[in-house]
């Protein structure tokens, strides 16, 4: 309660200050600016130019025109700063006349971009030239078009050292962000997002509600609530130097996101909208009717029982009833998207000015599996209220609500297989639905054929994808006010309030039409959390330049605190599927509903501060300290604190460096060292605890409790020391590079470590063992043509990371198995080891098909069955040497991560058209394709067309695939061979954009400002060798472990839409 | 200058309080779940963690598979190596290498890490009581009963890990904070001092019956016999024939207590009399999932549909179900080989003799503790009888035996329980030697399936090694052999190289996982020693 009263105070605070500083509003004469910004080379209009008078807060923007209008400036000398994104600014000096209008033109001299750009670097902003960390800012203009319907998705290939992972293409599914590697085995390692000061741990699994009834589902993405037309800018934080000021959060990178805010003078509307259609990019290439039943026999003669499930005569009355269903045909669809932005910001142009930014927001997109989908309604607003030129209030509020409906993929082979498993796996020879309108089910419907064919039991897919309902719904209130004062010069106090608010829930009913319903006549699930969180921060900022000395110092106190609320109820035995989950007390399950419920706090309080200093404008020292408390963390280490240090040297600015340096206009070179925590403890993993456990007597249940788990007084967070080398060059006027190199290690690491068996329990959390990541980014920004004589300009942006992660010490142990792939098959997957990445994959090393005996006479050791390998075997390699395959000789046969992440973005323009496309890709990696276990052996499921085109056979001894009957994907019953990973290289036209700005000529008659067509295309094309939907895919988990597994996930939309944005 | 101190003041007042709250704001406060800082307040409490510490039988928590321990495990490795059952496994299969004495049983073998696990496990939950339940207040006479009852059950869990391993770690305090600082093994003796010791404290602290709600708690009844048990199974560990003499008395006090043999044997094992005046010590269950037994699966007949996942894992050795007496009542009740199916359909089958059945019918299957109509595994009826009172007379007759000859006392209480079964008295005028055989064919055929099998096994080695060579013996292929169960996969106790059967059966290896988180632990005679290198010594 005590945040109340310091918000109370804050009220009163502010009623007193108001009256207090009225006095202090200029009252003297005022003028008018107005002009045109343009481009100094082109002679062309720049539009989005921002006009500034230095030393108020009056500013405008350029339209469409190039002009622009500022009212209410003080007349008299005054300095006016024209800037845009990728030219030079520009300060004039003016002489304001009094009540009456100024004209005054800019031209602005095209520049890279990166070095004139203000940078967000946490609890405030630095312009780009002072930076001695590393930042990078992302290029969005290639999305600002694409129908990306959450921010995460705009990080994708468009920042050096952001490694994007799709763990489902679903609308809402979640993506998985590294920034600069992967440092935790087991904790969270997905960046902190700061939305307009505010941090958002971007907890996937940690936030993710239920699991819709099934044994492991992809989480959705808890950023889809934030729309991403309402940010303005994104600084990603890479360095120890950058993030540290985030302290225990600092580790996986920092993701600060900025809002639009009010600007400019008169209001600006804008109203912003695109539709199009999205269909599945690729499918897999399954066997038909006869092609299946071909195989099923070839199978099964080949057997060592011999037998014909599908006789000629039983053949020939499926082929002549025609049934010959394409079961993906039968889930995908072509689905619309659709987004209308309706949006106004602007300031009033009195002396204490209101800025404000008011949007709303519709985005509707239908997935392309049926059943899928999500709908969001977001609005936004940010108001701020200067009161002189001292004062300033201001706030923000977003609520929004994303509504999706989820199909089951991303699931399992057997009963929990999801509708993209299922279609991909159910044979062609029976219909969707049967002729009693009951759908068609593989287990029993195969069998009719020939029991020996052992389908699965794996629910029709069509049946999951109509009838299974799984709404989610997220809704999110995210609010902040400050108050900020400059109490001397150069001396800025600001305190805030925040407030987060998210209620999630999960409603999934099973009617009896599916599987998972007829089996218990309907089973209802509903699940919700709600998550409160609240923030105060409180900083002191004092910058001030005494000759050659440029000094910022920043000091700070912040208290957050946030609860969670779960509840979970199940129930089954419904009498009828008519309310489904809406009356989930209507199931008559034996015993009652199953219900459960939780709840968690967890508070953080910390004190940062930030030490700028700039000698002669090129030497950069900047030095950071926060130190975090955390009730998350034991007892013994409640406190941690994280400093880091930076210098950089603009050499560039050096007298000397003019007539060395002729053509580089910027060169700076940085370094910076610092650690940084991750705190993926959850609140009370460091205490004991009880569980309950039941018992009788008398014939009476009884309820006891025991010790379950044994505290670590000492557990705390995870600890990264990140050293950072970097450079930054811009030369020929026209290109601009920054170069990084890092060495990261984390220590401490969230593992839990084995106890003596005779201390009652195995295990417990503990901080043991470290990771390193090492790696270089290299952005280059080029504007390599200019907008000449015929206005044709081309500007790109490209960017390429590398970065290697190694497994240095388990805290014992050389190697910890991770866990299980999939419930179905008990694959052990994955394996963190000493000196290898994380996360490998673990299995058999299959050779390719033996093509003849003699090749078979020179294996020397015998295959797990124990018999000897024969021509049109899958080989496997004997690891251990013992001359027999078993499971010790299964070992790491690849790594999910890929050795280049990259992303081109290039933009054309010429008279008013854009053309801006990005390319974006990685080169290396490995995805585990586990479809490919059922679609590659027997008959029991349907099988790839590649796979019995190409089987090997006395004549075709050099197939890609063993002889029919073996399996080439498994060895015994539980293990997979490397046959199944496949290389995850892949280059992908994410976005390509065709855009027209009407001319003004057309546009005189009417009030709009300015109007912009467009066209996007997204993923139009992608280069893989990939076998399944798309290899940028990690459909079992956003963790450390099992990345990279596609087991049914859903598939890659490809998609046009057309737009339209209006400005007046 | 005036306003801007007054708007530094202000701010700064603003944020200070938030500043000023004491540590408290980052102290967790256990709100979901029950942690040691929040329990431990009343009776209530301290009930409930002895319950927890009864339920550590058959469910041991803490990622501890409830098949781990008395739910299926520890019988596999108590009755697999008899002559009385085997796995109709295949030699590869981990279960048949109990069975056989295999030279794949190694100590990396998961079941006896398992039990290892388990049995810790719960005495933690019994070391729980026994550290909080004094500060606890409440009633001091069921305070100490109930640490009396921890007491029980710490030993009882010693009492299985002594006999499996010999001299173990001894974990008596209750495990607060993460250590990785191993205990190393205590010497056989000292081991079995303490499962006296201990017992001796509850037999003073706890009652001689329970009130109804409470049936099924320990008593000083099994306290005591579990004590005698004790005192006879140390011998053939320690060497101390002393204990034969202490065994007699102690035993002579449980008789003293008023349990009788009941008329009805097979009823004292399908949950209809479990309360009956022979039973001692039960683990109670119920049909609430959870609560329950779940040995049904494991017991019942293969492929006939009575349960979804039959597995019948415990087969009878044909010689030995063909050992019974024709008119002993306890074949019938040991055994099943028919059931009526909850839809009304009668299910039978049966030996012919010399002819090989196959795989899918089934030989006969074990009777007791199944329960044909549970809803399922963890729900079953039948409390699974540890201690009873045939067990009480039959190790009186042998303790006596071995202090003062096969007297007319001893043979009193082997014919008491012969009679029971329908079957003739004991020959009369054996030599001690020959009567101590007796006793312990008596025991296979009343203790059949209870949990004793490899514990009389070790009491009296050169016996059952004689009787474990000779069914071990390669009895050819083709029909008509020794100790065949029906299956045609199943494997036999004579795998190649396991004739006769080695010494180092005596005790189970120490499960080298263990040894691998407590490098003071070392192995047992015979077994490879991996990791059990034993620190110090």
């Amino acid at each position: 309660m005590r945040w109340m009263q310091g918000f109370k105070q804050a009220l009163v605070l502010a009623a007193l200050v108001a009256p207090a500083l009225r006095a202090q509003a200029p009252t003297g004469p005022t003028g008018r600016i107005v002009g045109t910004v343009s481009d100094s080379a082109a002679a062309q209009p720049l539009a989005n130019a921002t006009v500034t008078v230095v030393g108020t807060r009056l500013g405008a923007q350029s339209g469409a025109d190039g002009r622009y209008a500022i009212n209410g400036v003080p007349a008299g000398a005054q300095q006016v700063r024209v800037q845009r994104l990728g030219y030079a600014p520009v300060t004039l000096s003016v002489t304001v006349p009094a009540g009456s209008a100024l004209t005054l033109d800019a031209r602005l001299h095209a520049q890279a971009v990166l070095l004139t750009e203000v940078v967000s670097v946490g609890y405030g902003t630095q312009s780009r030239r002072d930076v001695a960390g590393a930042i990078s800012t992302v290029t969005t203009e290639a999305l600002e078009k694409a129908p990306v319907s959450s921010i995460d998705q705009v990080l994708q290939g468009t920042s050096p050292g952001v490694q994007v992972t799709t763990a489902s293409s679903e609308p809402g599914g979640a993506l998985s962000v590294r920034i600069r590697g992967t440092s935790s085995l087991t904790g969270n390692s997905e960046p902190l997002y700061v939305v307009d000061g505010f941090p958002i741990e971007n907890d996937i699994e940690g936030s993710a509600v239920g699991n819709g009834g099934r044994d492991r589902t992809t989480p959705n993405n808890p950023l889809v609530t934030l729309n991403p037309s309402d940010i303005e800018s994104i600084s990603i934080l890479k360095d120890a130097s950058a993030t540290a000021i985030y302290g225990a959060r600092g580790a996986n990178g920092v993701v600060i996101i900025t809002t639009k805010q009010g600007r400019g003078t008169r209001p600006q509307f804008t109203l912003d909208f695109y539709s199009g259609m999205q269909t599945v990019a690729k499918t897999y290439d399954m066997l038909n009717a006869r092609e299946y039943m071909d195989y099923a026999n070839e199978y099964a003669m080949n057997s060592s029982n011999p037998y014909e499930p599908f006789p000629q005569a039983v053949k020939d009355s499926i082929l002549a009833a025609g049934t010959d269903t394409d079961w993906q045909d039968e889930i995908f669809r072509t689905g619309p998207v659709n987004n209308l932005q309706l949006s106004v910001r602007g300031a009033t142009t009195a002396a204490s000015p209101t800025r404000y930014s008011l949007s709303g927001g519709i985005f509707d997109q239908d997935g392309i599996v049926l059943g899928s989908g999500l709908r969001r309604l977001s609005g936004r607003m940010n108001l701020n209220q200067s009161i002189g030129s001292r004062l300033e209030f201001g706030g923000s509020i977003t609520a929004s609500q994303a509504r999706s409906r989820s199909v089951p993929s991303g699931g399992q082979q057997n009963t929990n297989a999801g509708a993209i498993s299922a279609a991909i796996q159910y044979v062609p020879i029976f219909p969707v639905k049967n002729a009693d309108g009951t759908y068609s089910y593989i287990l029993n419907d195969l069998r009719r054929f020939n029991t020996l064919l052992d389908p699965p039991p794996t629910p029709n897919p069509v049946s999951l994808a109509r009838e299974v309902s799984d709404s989610l719904s997220d809704t999110r209130l995210l609010s902040n006010i400050f108050a900020k004062a400059e109490l001397f010069d150069g001396l800025e106090a600001k305190v805030s309030f925040g407030a987060d608010y998210a209620d999630r829930w999960r409603y999934t009913y099973y009617p009896r039409t599916t599987l998972r319903g007829s089996q218990t006549n309907g089973y209802a699930i509903r699940a919700s959390t709600a998550t409160g969180s609240w923030l105060n921060e409180n900083t002191l900022t004092y910058s001030r330049r005494f000759g050659a000395h440029d000094l910022s110092v920043l000091g700070g106190y912040t208290r957050q605190k946030t609860d969670l609320d779960g509840d979970n109820m199940s129930n089954t035995q419904f009498v009828s599927d008519i309310t489904g989950y809406y009356d989930i007390g209507a199931g008559t399950q034996e015993g009652g509903p199953s219900i459960s419920s939780r709840h968690t706090s967890q508070t953080l309080e910390s004190w940062l501060a930030r030490a700028n200093y700039t000698l002669l404008d090129r030497y950069i020292f900047t030095a950071t300290y926060r130190t975090d408390g955390s009730s998350r963390f034991s007892a013994n280490h409640k406190w941690g604190s994280f400093p880091s240090a930076a210098v950089a040297w603009r050499v560039s600015a050096e007298p000397w460096f003019a007539s060395v340096g002729r053509s580089i206009d910027e060169l700076k070179l940085r370094a910076s060292v610092g650690t940084v925590g991750n705190p993926s403890i959850r609140p009370y993993q460091s205490l004991s605890r009880l569980s309950d456990v039941g018992y009788s007597f008398g014939g009476s249940p009884f309820a006891g409790y025991f010790p379950s788990a044994v505290g670590n007084p000492d557990l705390t967070w995870e600890t990264t020391r990140q050293v950072d080398y970097g450079i930054d060059i811009a030369f020929l006027d026209r290109f601009n590079l920054v170069a990084d190199y890092y060495a990261k290690k984390t220590t401490d690491l969230l593992l839990l470590i084995r106890l003596p068996l005779e201390s009652g329990f195995e295990n417990a959390l503990a901080n043991r063992g470290a990771v390193e990541n090492t790696g270089f980014e290299l952005g280059l920004d080029a504007q390599i043509l200019r907008g000449g004589r015929n206005g044709f300009s081309w500007r790109a942006n490209a960017n390429i990371a590398r970065n290697k992660n190694k497994i240095v010490d388990l805290g014992g142990p050389e190697r910890i198995e991770a866990d299980f792939i999939t419930t179905d098959y008990n694959l052990p997957g994955t394996l963190f080891q000493v000196g290898k990445p994380l996360g490998v994959f673990y299995g058999f090393k299959s050779r390719g098909v033996i093509p003849d005996s003699a090749t078979a006479a020179t294996i020397t050791h015998r295959p797990f069955s124990g018999n000897s390998f024969q021509p049109g075997d899958m080989w496997i390699e004997d690891v251990d040497g013992d001359s027999v395959i078993t499971l010790a000789d299964r070992t790491d046969i690849g790594n999910p991560f890929p050795d280049f992440t990259y992303g081109v973005t290039n933009t054309f323009s010429w008279k008013g058209f854009e053309l801006t496309g990005l390319l974006q890709g990685q080169k290396g990696g490995k995805v585990l394709n586990v479809n490919r276990i059922r679609t590659e052996s027997s008959p029991r499921v349907n099988v790839s067309r590649e796979r019995y085109r190409d089987a090997w056979s006395p004549t075709n001894p050099n197939a890609k695939f063993p002889a029919i009957g073996d399996n080439p994907n498994q060895v015994g019953t539980n293990n997979f061979t490397s046959n199944l990973l496949e290389d995850a290289s892949y280059l992908r036209l994410r976005t390509l954009t065709l855009s027209w700005g009407v001319p003004e000529r057309l546009l005189n008659r009417s009030r709009v400002g300015t109007a912009r067509l467009y066209v996007t295309g997204t993923n139009l094309f992608t280069i893989s060798d990939y076998s399944g939907f798309d290899p940028d895919v990690s459909s079992q988990s956003v963790s450390s472990q099992n990345r990279g597994i596609d087991i049914g996930a859903y598939p890659l939309a490809r998609g046009v839409t057309f737009g339209l944005t209006f400005t007046y | 200058m005036k306003t801007r101190l007054r708007i530094a003041a202000l701010l700064t007042a603003a944020a200070l309080p938030l500043a000023a709250c004491g540590d408290d704001f980052l102290t967790e406060k256990p709100a979901d779940f029950v942690a040691p800082e929040n329990f431990y307040q009343n009776a209530a409490d301290a009930v409930a963690a002895v319950n927890a510490a009864y339920a550590s039988f058959i469910n041991p928590g803490g990622g501890i598979g409830s098949s781990d321990y008395m739910g299926r495990n520890l019988w596999m490795i108590l009755e697999y190596p008899t002559e009385v059952v085997t796995s109709r496994l295949s030699a590869n299969n981990e279960r048949s290498w109990i069975d056989n004495y295999h030279f794949n049983f190694t100590p990396a073998h998961p079941y006896l890490l398992g039990i290892w696990r388990a049995a810790y496990a719960g005495i933690n939950r019994a070391n729980a009581v026994i550290a909080r339940a004094p500060d606890v207040p409440m009633d001091e006479g069921r305070k100490a009963q109930l640490i009396g009852e921890a007491k029980f059950l710490r030993a009882l869990h010693y009492y299985y890990l002594a006999g499996l391993f010999g001299g173990v770690p001894l974990s008596l305090d209750e495990t607060r904070e993460i250590s990785s600082e191993g205990k190393p093994r205590a010497t056989a003796a000292e081991t079995w001092e303490q499962i006296e010791t201990d017992l001796t404290e509850a037999a003073a602290a706890l009652p001689t019956s329970w009130s109804g709600s409470d049936y099924g708690r320990a008593t000083k009844g099994a306290a005591l016999f579990l004590l005698a048990k004790a005192q006879m199974q140390s011998i053939s560990q320690t060497g101390n024939s002393a204990k034969w003499s202490e065994a007699v008395n102690t035993l002579a006090q449980v008789r003293g207590l008023g349990y009788t043999l009941d008329p009805n044997y097979a009823s004292l094992f399908d949950g209809s009399n479990e309360r009956s005046s022979e039973i001692v010590f039960s683990i109670q269950n119920i049909r609430v999932s959870g609560a329950g037994g779940r040995f049904t699966e494991w017991f019942v007949p293969f492929l006939t549909g009575l349960y979804s996942s039959v597995q019948n894992q415990f087969q009878a050795e044909r010689e030995f179900y063909d050992s019974y007496d024709a008119t002993d009542v306890r074949k019938a009740g040991t055994w099943l080989t028919s059931y009526t199916r909850p839809d009304g359909q009668e299910v039978s089958w049966s030996w012919t003799p010399g002819i090989e059945v196959p795989y899918a019918s089934t030989g006969p299957s074990v009777r007791k503790y199944i329960d044909l109509n549970a809803g399922g595994g963890g729900a079953e009826e039948p409390d699974v009888v540890l201690l009873r009172y045939a067990d009480v007379l039959l190790s009186s007759a042998e303790a006596i035996n071995e202090v003062s000859g096969p007297t007319a006392e001893a043979y009193g209480y082997v014919n008491q329980v012969r009679a029971r079964a329908k079957i003739a008295s004991l020959t009369p005028g054996l030599s001690k030697d020959a009567f101590r055989d007796s006793v312990y064919v008596e025991r296979r055929h009343e203790l059949a399936m209870e949990g004793h099998g490899l514990l009389d096994n070790r009491r009296n080695w050169t016996w059952s090694k004689a009787r474990l060579d000779a069914s071990m013996v390669n009895n050819g292929t083709g029909t008509g052999g020794k100790n065949r169960s029906p299956f045609t996969s199943s494997t036999r106790k004579n795998y190649a190289g396991q004739v006769p059967m080695e010494e180092k059966w005596k005790l189970y290896p120490v499960p080298h996982a263990a040894c691998e988180v407590n490098d003071q632990l070392t192995q047992n005679p015979g077994w490879p020693v991996g990791a059990c290198a034993g620190g110090g010594s």
